[in-house]
């Protein structure tokens, strides 16, 4: 009973806090003048085309309840998570392996750098031909946008971990285990969270692009939708929608990487 | 830790015409040629020579980080053949692990040496509380002082009860104010433990505060000038400096290191003549 009365009144204390935070108050500001110079500009005869912001705050709540909005949400969000989430696996696994070991990366990396510069986008043909269904394509295509990033910050944090560290580790008595997990590990993470966040980013790039070119639901689909149907409206809400995901994405990154490495708060 | 005896006697370090050869930009480099001298156990061991003359090279060979071309070193009669708990290095600025709280850092140590996990936090805790720390155990590196680093960094490695202590400029890039702190507090340290040590620094006050043994460096290719004996009495305490045998010991030294340091430079440059001015400041005898 006591202890969650402390506990609440901590919540509100924190809450009181980031709501007092003068940085949440400029970004609010800085979002509405963005808004508000839209909508002056609309009124006075520049951006014709566009419709303006107060057309776009009445024709969302009929854009959210149109069926499929939040079946789109869904659909890219699963393709952006699955790929990525493949893509971590797969670049950790290999950026550590070929941090580790002289040879494999003499014998992995020139093919990976070949590889590397050819544009997600540019697999799109030859993944719908060899994935059966469009959807595997997709998560293909969000994989290879994630799996470089990743694979090259792995395999960077662990070339630029201090020599200081492993001689200590070494002159400690380290096993080779722990001087795997105590300080090779903890000391390629951020390098590791830089290529997520970097990675994020490029998935909804990816899935975005491969969703209007060969798509069925996503918000992708739903903006160029928007378009077949000539929805100014529904174009608009479509590009913010996509704006908030990836916001939110790398919202959920730097909230993780936070509590991985809780020695780096406050950088 | 508290058994001061035993540490006496422990890391008599020999090294013996010792050699390195470095490749720098391709070519190779002549950095050790025919140095030896001996670490005396008990005795806290200065190692000063001139900027560039290969000092860390030296620590590097002792912690088994490097081997040298020719040469050999042994602690306590064994050759050194690699890295191990029984030679701790305390690095210039810190190597502490950053993502470890102060009493991971130090307890890193003892449990990769099989020591349970309780004892070792215990055994932590008052090595920590010694060095000035207590209350600061679970902060990381980044959330303390310079200072502070450096006294759990110095913990880190005296907690594995070294047969030698190997201090690489610790108290590099530490202002002036926390400077002196640091040598008192190792000061003391040295005073109540005794453990074998062998401190590097390029400051002359620094070296003959804290010494038995002053080891000078000659300019590369390195060798031995001279060792100074340092018979101040201990406990030392700051005031020493102003004594004239600190005075004289300091002068010595200086025109020790002055001549080597001059070989650094190119004759006749503006460098070697400001440096020829600094001498004359100084009052050195030349």
């Amino acid at each position: 009973m006591n202890a969650s009365a402390t506990g609440f009144a901590l919540r509100r204390d924190r809450l009181l806090r980031a709501i007092r935070n003068p940085v949440l108050w400029q970004g609010a500001a800085g979002v509405a003048t963005f808004f508000l110079v839209w909508q002056i500009a609309k009124a006075i005869g520049f951006l014709a085309v566009l419709p303006s912001p107060l057309d776009v705050a009445r024709g969302v709540p009929q854009q959210m309840v149109q069926e499929g909005y939040w079946l789109s949400w869904v659909a890219s969000g699963r393709r952006v998570f699955l790929g990525f989430f493949a893509a971590a696996v797969l670049a950790v696994t290999l950026g550590i392996a070929m941090g580790m070991s002289r040879k494999l990366r003499s014998g992995g990396f020139p093919i990976l750098e070949i590889l590397r510069p050819i544009p997600p986008l540019a697999w799109l043909p030859l993944a719908i031909l060899f994935w059966p269904s469009p959807e595997m394509t997709m998560m293909f295509l969000t994989f290879l946008g994630a799996f470089f990033p990743i694979f090259i910050n792995v395999l960077a944090g662990i070339d630029n971990i201090d020599a200081r560290y492993i001689q200590a580790a070494r002159s400690l008595g380290s096993s080779p285990r722990t001087l795997f997990w105590r300080v090779l590990v903890p000391g390629a993470l951020p390098a590791l969270f830089t290529g997520l966040s970097i990675a994020i980013g490029i998935t909804w790039e990816v899935v975005i692009a491969a969703e209007m070119a060969s798509g069925q639901h996503g918000l992708g689909y739903l903006t160029w939708n928007a378009y077949m149907g000539q929805s100014l409206v529904g174009i608009v809400v479509g590009m913010l929608s996509i704006g908030v995901a990836g916001m939110a994405s790398s919202g959920v990154m730097s909230w993780i990487g936070k509590r991985a490495m809780p020695w780096r708060r406050g950088h | 830790m508290t058994d001061t005896t035993s540490t006496t006697t422990r890391g008599y370090t020999r090294l013996s015409g010792i050699g390195k050869v470095l490749s720098r930009a391709g070519r190779p480099e002549v950095i050790l040629r025919d140095c030896s001298f001996d670490i005396k156990p008990g005795k806290l061991n200065v190692l000063i020579g001139p900027s560039g003359c290969g000092k860390s090279t030296l620590v590097n060979l002792i912690a088994g980080y490097a081997a040298p071309s020719i040469g050999t070193v042994t602690i306590d009669g064994a050759p050194v053949t690699g890295p191990g708990p029984d030679r701790m290095v305390v690095f210039q600025e810190t190597a502490l692990f950053p993502w470890m709280t102060l009493l991971d850092n130090v307890a890193y140590g003892p449990i990769q040496a099989g020591v349970a996990h309780g004892e070792a936090e215990s055994h932590t805790r008052a090595l920590l509380a010694k060095v000035g720390l207590a209350g600061f155990e679970q902060r990381y590196p980044d959330q303390v002082s310079g200072g502070m680093q450096r006294r759990a960094e110095v913990a880190r490695a005296l907690i594995n009860l070294p047969r030698v202590l190997l201090l690489d400029e610790p108290f590099r890039g530490l202002d002036h104010m926390s400077r002196g702190l640091m040598q008192e507090y190792f000061l003391q340290l040295f005073e109540d433990e005794g453990m074998t040590t062998l401190f590097v620094t390029s400051e002359v006050d620094e070296a003959i505060l804290l010494a038995d043994r002053v080891i000078v460096l000659s300019y590369k290719p390195t060798a031995v000038k001279a060792v100074i004996d340092v018979d101040l009495p201990r406990p030392r305490t700051f005031q020493m400096q102003t004594l004239p045998e600190f005075a004289a010991l300091k002068a010595r030294t200086l025109q020790l290191l002055y001549e080597e340091a001059m070989k650094g430079f190119v004759k006749g440059t503006a460098a070697s003549a400001e440096l020829e001015q600094l001498v004359a400041a100084q009052g050195v005898v030349r």
